[in-house]
């Protein structure tokens, strides 16, 4: 009964996102930055008339820009980003971007019917925290919060929590245990593996 | 089977007690050679039939079913939750469980209708696992079991714990058997099945390690699960 919730929220995880660019970092900036990325993902795959691959080009298009995709990178790969070489690092991060924007471009594209509701946010520093409900008409209501960093002027999206579960720390757990048996190299290898799998 | 909790639990609990009230670390699998193994099989075992099962249920029932027999799923385990919100101390929360359980089973029709939800108090479940974890008692390693999937030592000793406390496990043993509780239970296991099947597919489909993932996920989940019991405050 456990993974029941959280893993739910999984499918749903995809909302994440942005919109106006926001002046200053206060918690109400946070707040429409979230609300307007979540309305355009909610507009791209809300669309009938669009194909899943229109759809999911679009998406790529908008996570680009509003999730620190490089911030991210470094995390998940963690102590293994200070062990690599340069040229290592750079080829890790060409084919990380590639594998999470196909990841969850191609989980955003299954909509149903959700919709979301803002709760609360604050702000710690440049670093501000969003809390959201999805509600599915078809299921429980799954709780999301999202982490943005203040990037010079702009919020950028640096982890989304689907009910207690961080979508960094679980790639991680993943990206470690990769690492572990197969090296950076074998890692790099397996997420360009993963990408050409999916088209 | 015989409720023999005093001989059989209390040692056993004693005994984790010992061995995992200093291993709180998440990271670290002691037990990953067997949990690789243990997985695997399990990984099989969803392939092949419980999985099939589940798309099956699916494809025969619309939603609207479905949702209806989820609610009285999880209206099953309103008592148990009721029962360890108490033992963890949480009076309002046992109250909150003992209301649901009153309210949905009669208004809402033997639990189909979640009415207390909509009358503005949320579900929350509670089990033993969690009471352990409020009462102090560190996780210990993480163990996968067979079919069950993702556990640890200390809701290893939660979930039999819980299986004997469960006030519905007796409920539906009423007729001397125990093929209905049995029933029962797989039924909520099938309908917990259904429910994950887009999130497993997805993490299957996505994930460079599954075990990896789910471990994790697992162990996040739970902390998020426990850290509710320690205060009601949004966590933001």
């Amino acid at each position: 009964m456990t993974m029941r919730r959280f893993l739910f929220a999984l499918v749903a995880l995809v909302s994440v996102s942005a919109t106006t660019p926001s002046v200053a970092s206060s918690p109400d900036a946070a707040k429409a930055f979230v609300d307007g990325f979540a309305s355009k993902v909610l507009a791209i795959v809300s669309n009938e008339s669009a194909s899943r691959s229109e759809k999911q080009q679009k998406i790529e298009t908008l996570f680009s820009d509003k999730v620190d995709i490089d911030f991210i990178a470094k995390f998940v790969l963690g102590p293994s980003w200070r062990t690599a070489t340069p040229a290592q690092q750079k080829d890790y991060v060409g084919a990380y971007k590639p594998f999470i924007l196909k990841n969850y471009s191609g989980r955003l594209t299954k909509y149903s019917g959700q919709t979301y509701t803002l709760k609360n946010a604050r702000t710690d520093g440049d670093a501000a925290y969003v809390t959201m409900v999805i509600n599915d008409p078809a299921g429980q209501n799954i709780n999301l919060d999202y982490r943005l960093r203040d990037a010079g002027g702009a919020f950028k999206i640096t982890d989304i929590t689907v009910e207690g579960v961080s979508l960094l720390n679980t790639q991680r757990s993943e990206f470690k245990s990769v690492v572990n048996s197969k090296g950076i190299d074998g890692l790099i290898e397996a997420l360009k593996a993963q990408v050409a799998a999916q088209g | 089977m015989k409720l023999d909790i005093t001989k059989k639990i209390l040692p056993l609990l004693a005994a984790i007690m010992l061995t995992s009230a200093c291993s709180t670390a998440t990271n670290e699998d002691p037990l990953e050679g067997y949990n690789r193994f243990v997985f695997a099989g399990n990984q099989r075992l969803d392939t092949y039939l419980l999985r099939p099962v589940a798309k099956g249920y699916r494809y025969v029932t619309p939603q609207a079913v479905r949702t209806r027999i989820g609610n009285v799923s999880d209206n099953l385990n309103e008592p148990v939750s009721m029962v360890n919100a108490f033992l963890q101390g949480d009076f309002d929360q046992g109250m909150r469980n003992m209301f649901r359980f009153f309210i949905n089973s009669t208004v809402g029709l033997g639990g189909m209708h979640d009415v207390a939800t909509e009358a503005g108090i949320a579900a929350r479940t509670e089990d033993f696992g969690q009471t352990l974890a409020v009462w102090g008692l560190g996780s210990g390693p993480y163990i996968v079991l067979p079919i069950f999937g993702p556990s640890n030592l200390r809701d290893l000793a939660g979930t039999g714990v819980d299986y004997f406390a469960d006030p519905i496990t007796y409920a539906l043993r009423q007729d001397g058997t125990d093929w209905t509780l049995y029933g029962v239970r797989a039924g909520q296991a099938l309908v917990l099945r259904e429910r994950l099947l887009d999130p497993i597919d997805d993490i299957n489909a996505t994930s460079l390690d599954p075990y990896a993932s789910f471990k994790s996920i697992y162990e996040q989940r739970r902390e998020a699960e426990i850290g509710n019991q320690k205060s009601d405050k949004p966590k933001l």
